[in-house]
């Protein structure tokens, strides 16, 4: 990243005091299975992601929070005042559904106003209120329809207006988008972000989806097993992963196993299985020899074959060669070791005789090169 | 030649089935209509003369007692039912796929008993030293006399279509999303206010679904009056019963079931209205 840009908006967060304090929280369920210890800070202000697969506690660690699930151990603190002993109606933490559980008997305005109602907020408030939400996430006109009147899109929109007109110092949301189409997935992104930035509201937001998490996040914990297994900005997670899993989870990657062959000021140097001389500008902590060098398809140069051969420059076969408009794929087999690489990259008009079967030299820069313990 | 002469496949279906809905239940319900506007008479039972006297009798004090008790203890049986039904419905909506069909087992297995047995059952434990009055002796309460009263009646209907009941609030009750009462709980309502708010208003199409079962057939009952009632709880079952039976006036009878079958039919068509709307109202949501 050039010096002259600023850091994510996201850094900000955590310098300022934290609005979500999440103390050892852990959700033990009779059938053994058990989300947690879970320790994480959320700043206010901040739009946090829960990133993980289906069963990796990170819908449990949100129901927690709303009040859901009750601790087993564990302390949940919002603006420093311990929330997790109150039923979920007096938390006043927003909470935005998957499926986005409108109320299918009340209309759009009713909705939204639910909350309000409730809070005994008089009729003229109510009215205002309702309408500047609605006007806000972009549909002032829809409010006498019910919800099945409306689209998917237009129902979540509803949901988190519901939510948000609240005020509440913290929204929660459980892949508030993944049940939507492509196209409209995007679009609601950036209205979130753009909404949550106006409003500077602290988020937490659940999801599964990598490229999700990294387009909205200021920071993202990455979740496996009931555990957080790294918390970091988008770039943290993407190209520096503390593990071969977070690696592999978020974007693709080669992984060749290798042994360490000595280290010195420049870094490590490694060979693969196969036989390549690697070079990694990382200092391995691993005590062991055994090794995983990772480097991410897009880190590879393709370079004419008519470079020679040096450290971390490989001829190699094109095996196979797909072509997706944007970007293209390519599966390399490496001369002289046969180890299979993954390569991307923009495509362009230059790339546009490369065929399969053709000869080319793939450049890797050491300082894309991570090494993680043995396998 | 066997191709030549084609019925088509929904004829033969309903063939058997329609001829024993015709043969067997239309005909004699028309019959009824019939016997219900011919005259009585003492010798012959009935002369075919037509006849409005059968249903203009029906207009007399004692008759609108009879209908006015009738409707009024179906009204308390349907009311004691849906208050009993809802959370035992909720419970089981709510339930783990295993202990679900368990409860819904157990909820049914009442119907699998005669009526008869249940009711005498029931009578035992009821009169003046059954077992009720027995054990309120035991803690030093004074007995109610529940035997031969409206409230056995109420009680036996209870028990008898409780069921009835509880199994279209089930289903209504399982169509809520649960997501729906936790968004009502997470936006600050309480467990009285989500169930005002969410549970109770999209469950409304199975509670008038199950009112107006337990309603018509405890309009129509007939052992449990007579076998709990007192001389002076007189239904429009055992009405019809006896004047068909003991008295032997089957006009009289005929007409008094017609009315009945009238009264049945506009509260079950009432009922299907709402749920229909109620049900419209649902789909929103869907």
């Amino acid at each position: 990243m050039p010096a002259h840009l600023p850091e994510r908006v996201g850094r900000r967060g955590m310098s300022q005091p934290a609005a979500l304090r999440l103390v050892d929280v852990t959700k033990r369920y009779p059938a053994g299975y058990t989300v947690g210890p879970v320790s994480l800070e959320i700043g206010k202000g901040e739009f946090f992601s829960l990133l993980g697969e289906s069963g990796s506690g990170k819908t449990t660690l949100l129901r927690c929070i709303a009040g859901f699930e009750t601790l087993t151990a564990g302390t949940i603190a919002l603006g420093g005042e311990p929330i997790h002993t109150r039923p979920p109606h007096l938390r006043n933490v927003g909470l935005v559904f998957q499926n986005y559980a409108l109320f299918p008997h009340r209309t759009v305005y009713e909705n939204v106003a639910y909350g309000l109602k409730l809070r005994k907020r008089p009729p003229a408030e109510i009215a205002e209120r309702v309408g500047r939400i609605l006007e806000m996430v972009g549909m002032p006109d829809l409010g006498g329809r019910y919800p099945s009147q409306i689209s998917g899109g237009q129902q979540q929109r509803v949901a988190i207006a519901r939510s948000l007109i609240l005020e509440p110092p913290l929204v929660l949301f459980d892949e508030p988008l993944s049940n939507l189409d492509a196209k409209l997935r995007v679009q609601l992104r950036f209205e979130l972000r753009a909404l949550q930035r106006r409003l500077g509201m602290t988020c937490i937001f659940v999801t599964h989806d990598q490229s999700e998490a990294l387009a909205l996040s200021d920071r993202i914990a990455v979740l496996a097993k009931g555990q957080v297994v790294q918390v970091g900005s988008p770039t943290d997670i993407y190209q520096r992963p503390n593990s071969l899993f977070v690696a592999e989870f978020v974007g693709s990657s080669n992984r060749l196993p290798a042994t360490l062959e000595h280290a010195d000021q420049d870094g490590s140097h490694v060979r693969t299985l196969g036989g390549l001389a690697l070079q990694s500008s990382a200092r391995t902590q691993a005590d062991t020899v055994q090794l995983v060098a990772m480097f991410r398809p897009e880190e590879v140069e393709i370079l004419p074959s008519s470079v020679t051969e040096a450290p971390n420059r490989f001829a190699c076969e094109i095996a196979d060669l797909t072509y997706l408009g944007e970007d293209t794929h390519l599966q390399l087999i490496a001369r002289a070791s046969g180890e299979r690489l993954l390569a991307t990259f923009k495509s362009h008009r230059r790339w546009a005789g490369l065929a399969a079967g053709d000869e080319v030299v793939a450049a890797i820069d050491p300082a894309a090169v991570r090494l993680f313990g043995g396998p | 030649m066997a191709s030549r002469f084609h019925l088509p496949l929904w004829v033969i279906l309903l063939a058997l089935p329609g001829l024993y809905l015709l043969g067997l239940f239309l005909a004699p319900i028309l019959y009824m209509l019939m016997f219900s506007f011919w005259q009585y008479s003492q010798i012959d039972i009935v002369v075919r003369a037509f006849t409005f006297e059968n249903y203009l009798a029906l207009l007399s004090p004692y008759y609108l007692r009879l209908f006015g008790r009738t409707f009024s203890i179906g009204l308390t049986t349907t009311l004691v039912a849906a208050f009993l039904a809802f959370p035992v419905a909720y419970f089981i909506a709510r339930a783990r796929p295993a202990i679900k069909s368990l409860a819904i087992f157990l909820i049914m297995t009442p119907l699998m008993i005669s009526t008869v047995v249940r009711v005498f059952g029931l009578a035992l434990i009821l009169q003046r030293d059954g077992v009720l009055n027995q054990f309120l002796a035991l803690i030093g309460l004074p007995a109610i006399l529940l035997a031969r009263t409206q409230s056995a009646i109420v009680i036996g209907l209870v028990q008898m279509l409780l069921p009835l009941m509880v199994l279209p609030l089930v289903s209504a009750i399982e169509r809520i999303s649960p997501s729906i009462e936790e968004a009502a709980r997470n936006l600050g309502a309480n467990s009285a206010r989500v169930f005002a708010t969410v549970v109770f208003p999209l469950a409304l199409p199975g509670l008038v679904s199950g009112c107006v079962l337990v309603y018509t057939l405890s309009i129509s009952a007939l052992v449990i009056p007579a076998l709990l009632g007192g001389a002076g709880d007189r239904m429009i079952g055992q009405q019809i019963y006896d004047q068909m039976l003991v008295a032997l006036n089957w006009p009289s009878s005929a007409a008094l079931s017609t009315v009945l079958a009238v009264f049945t039919i506009i509260f079950a068509i009432l009922g299907l209205s709402l749920t229909a709307r109620a049900a419209k109202l649902r789909e929103a949501g869907r």
